[in-house]
């Protein structure tokens, strides 16, 4: 068991190294673009090989906040792009968010809304667009991680029953059994 | 047989070799296919087409939570994960076969860089998995049938529930299991029916509980609403599929062609199995086979039996590409592993024989010869650039405007935008309708009437099941994309305002709609060139650019001197060009050409 555990340690490191080579030729693939959608897209890419306490995540968040506030005063599709790329690209490095994160994604639903409004002619208001972008269906990651460590117990757990059959497991197996289930239920 | 390292140095650094070859070739984001629907589905814990596959949405849950790269990449890592564990265990069933180390090694490198192989690794999909289960399942059948035990029945039983809940192939290995149970089981009624009890718990454990609870919640993915035992069926037989159904699938083995079909599985089996292992590869089969015969009868049964999937999947006259593409690299991983089993024994018996397992230096060179194939490997299949599908999915979504209704079309659009939609929640004003063929999953999963009824008070769809048409009303103010005849359109209200997808033909859309989409598009459109793979799916997905670039040179036509006519993949167009507006005319065609060029060139 331990040498399945160092073999997926290893595979796991040998990702995280992937991810920070990408992050780095993105970064400078980004700073050396003179277009500004080549420079938000690779700034992107940077965000979406996330390394947890990576500086070149921040960098790109920052360096594409700067791109869509000089591109809001003139150009508002491109301000809408760096900013509907920024919330997707925070979106989809999934829900491993600080309060600093929260209050960014937040800011960034606000502004969009506000420009979506001007390029609809106001047709639909910004309360509108409010109210669609904060509906999600996401699992709550910490009841998934529950979940997900209930559903591997109570697998070993009834594997390890049919082999030995004592009654202590077969409790054991139903009370985890009980619990996944409950938690596929509220997730 | 010691030489420079010992085994299990060897045996580290071979694992890490590969595992670093394949997470760094991986896909860093959604590819082309089915993935962007398993990934939304996993991350939503949703269901996903038929058979709904949640055991791998339950272990591509927990692969989710790894917090490094996007969620794409991270079950993309889970194809790398299971692909290791499905070599390592193929290292085990030749071990076990006393076939030598070097000789291992040569055959896992073989497996490992052939294309299907080393395709499906990199790419969100179930069959790596799949091929885990089916070499694990493998691999106790051997011990089994070597030395009957309790213990092993019940992991196997284990297992093949498991595999139930993953992929509707695993039942092919139901008849070899119970051939062997009765064959070498002393309690044989007992034993089998052990086996069928428990693989049909498991299944009862996690399938049937979890499909009922989650495809009732709001999730991110769901194919289908299950209600009811009838419903059960129809996901778990993919009745939904009709001729492709698993039920029919299993009708179809007695038929009255059945000597022609076999004929055509075996020939497009053995055309396959050449293409990717080359024509030497056969003789050394042959000569393994032929070895096996004498030593190991039931391996050799089983890799007959296992040339019967192709029959019931791959027996048609003549194969499409597309065919080729879809279900041949697919399905067949199971059946290209047992071809190398007695690929390895061939091997094994030519070594043995020529004493050439004396010759330490050779032997180690020889272990890493198939290194060699890499680098075609990582020009046809590195997906590290393979973006593209991404690019253009933001590009669909992008250039709609604002609050409007985005009509889907095709297997890699519905699942790019489910993908860019419900996870990105990119463009979440959009709201998305697909033309599906037998159920409205497309309005659940693309535009919940719940939330769109915010921006569109009157929003109404209907699914008409005898038609198989949606039924769409909308207020007048409502923004209506569409490009195909499965959609009709009911009008409300007094007016609707009906205009084509952006790249598409016969459009309403004016210059300025499409001109100002030009810097986006030109940016995004050089994913196609950076992607070295030769996904059928990617270069099909390019096309779209030329389709855009051809009517943007359209749009700027001014006079009808110098006639161009340029050959699209379907019709002639014909563009003129005016002094005016000669440079940036000239621009555009020649990025066309470019286009399809490259279009052409990946063709081949």
């Amino acid at each position: 068991m331990k040498k399945y555990f160092y073999f997926l340690l290893l595979i796991l490191l040998i990702f995280i190294m992937r991810n920070i080579y990408l992050e780095v030729i993105y970064y400078k693939k980004a700073n050396d673009s003179v277009n500004e959608i080549a420079s938000i897209d690779y700034y992107c890419q940077v965000i979406e090989s996330y390394v947890p306490f990576s500086p070149l995540v921040k960098l790109s968040v920052g360096k594409i906040l700067k791109i869509s506030n000089i591109a809001c005063n003139q150009n508002k599709l491109l301000c809408l792009y760096s900013l509907e790329r920024l919330k997707g690209c925070l979106n989809s490095i999934g829900y491993f968010e600080n309060h600093k994160m929260y209050l960014l994604k937040n800011n960034l639903i606000e502004k969009i809304s506000k420009i979506k409004v001007d390029l609809s002619n106001g047709l639909f208001s910004k309360q509108k667009f409010l109210l669609l972008m904060k509906k999600h269906y996401v699992p709550n990651p910490l009841l998934s991680l529950f979940m997900s460590i209930l559903f591997f117990s109570y697998i070993i757990i009834f594997y390890n029953f049919f082999i030995t059959k004592k009654r202590q497991l077969f409790l054991l197996f139903v009370l985890s059994y009980l619990l996944w289930i409950y938690c596929l239920i509220i997730i | 047989m010691q030489f420079l390292l010992n085994n299990s140095k060897k045996k580290i650094i071979f694992f890490f070799l590969i595992s670093s070859v394949l997470v760094f070739c991986s896909s860093p984001i959604l590819n082309t296919g089915d993935a962007g629907e398993l990934i939304t589905a996993s991350y939503g814990l949703g269901i996903a087409h038929p058979p709904g596959y949640p055991l791998y949405i339950l272990l591509g849950k927990i692969f989710t939570l790894i917090p490094v790269g996007n969620i794409a990449s991270r079950l993309s890592f889970m194809s790398c994960f299971f692909s290791i564990l499905s070599l390592f265990m193929f290292y085990r069933i030749l071990s076990f076969i006393d076939v030598q180390k070097e000789i291992i090694y040569f055959t896992l490198l073989i497996f490992c860089f052939s294309y299907s192989f080393f395709t499906q690794s990199l790419i969100s999909k179930f069959y790596t998995l799949n091929l885990f289960i089916f070499l694990y399942i493998f691999f106790l059948l051997l011990n089994i049938n070597r030395k009957y035990s309790e213990k092993i029945l019940l992991k196997l039983s284990f297992l093949f529930g498991l595999g139930m809940c993953n992929h509707h192939t695993i039942l092919f290995l139901s008849i070899p299991i119970i051939f062997v149970i009765l064959k070498k089981s002393p309690t044989k009624i007992i034993d089998l029916l052990k086996f069928i009890f428990i693989s049909l718990l498991i299944l009862c454990l996690i399938y049937v509980p979890y499909v009922f609870i989650r495809s009732d919640k709001n999730t991110l993915f769901n194919f289908m609403n299950v209600k009811n035992f009838n419903d059960l069926l129809v996901l778990f037989f993919r009745i939904n599929y009709g001729k492709g159904s698993s039920l029919n699938i299993a009708e179809s083995v007695v038929c009255n062609d059945s000597i022609q079909r076999l004929f055509f599985s075996l020939k497009n089996i053995f055309m396959l199995t050449v293409k990717e292992f080359s024509f030497l590869s056969v003789i050394f089969f042959i000569l393994g086979f032929i070895r096996l015969f004498k030593n190991n009868i039931f391996i050799i049964t089983f890799i007959i039996y296992s040339f019967f999937l192709p029959y019931l999947l791959f027996s048609g006259k003549h194969i499409s590409k597309i065919d080729y593409y879809i279900v041949g690299h697919q399905y067949f991983l199971p059946t290209f592993a047992l071809f190398l089993i007695s690929f390895a024994y061939g091997i094994h018996l030519i070594v043995n024989k020529l004493n050439l397992y004396k010759f330490h230096l050779f032997m180690f060179t020889f272990s890493f010869l198939p290194f060699f194939i890499l680098p075609f490997r990582l020009i046809d299949s590195n997906y590290t650039n393979n973006w593209m599908l991404y690019y253009q999915g933001i590009d669909s979504l992008f250039s709609q405007r604002i609050g409007s209704i985005y009509i889907v079309q095709g297997d890699n659009s519905i699942n790019r935008t489910l993908y860019l939609k419900n996870i990105e929640n990119f463009r979440d004003d959009i709201c998305g309708i697909s033309p599906a063929l037998r159920h409205d999953y497309s309005i659940q999963n693309l535009c919940p009437i719940n939330n769109y009824s915010i921006l569109h008070n009157d929003l109404k769809i209907f699914f008409n099941l005898k038609q198989k048409k949606y039924i769409i009303a909308l207020p007048k103010h409502s923004y209506y994309y569409s490009n195909f005849k499965d959609v009709k359109f009911l009008k409300s209200k007094n007016k609707f305002d009906v205009i084509d997808y952006l790249f598409k033909t016969n459009t309403n859309i004016t210059m300025n709609d499409r001109i100002k989409f030009l810097p986006f598009i030109e940016n995004h459109h050089k994913w196609c060139f950076y992607d070295t793979t030769d996904d059928l799916f990617t270069s099909i997905m390019c096309t779209v650019y030329i389709y855009y670039y051809t009517y943007l040179a359209k749009d700027l036509e001014k006079c009808y001197k110098n006639k161009i006519t340029i050959n699209l993949p379907n019709k002639k167009v014909t563009v003129c060009i005016d002094k005016k507006n000669e440079n940036f005319i000239l621009t555009i065609l020649k990025l066309l050409k470019i286009s399809e060029m490259n279009f052409f060139l990946k063709q081949q």
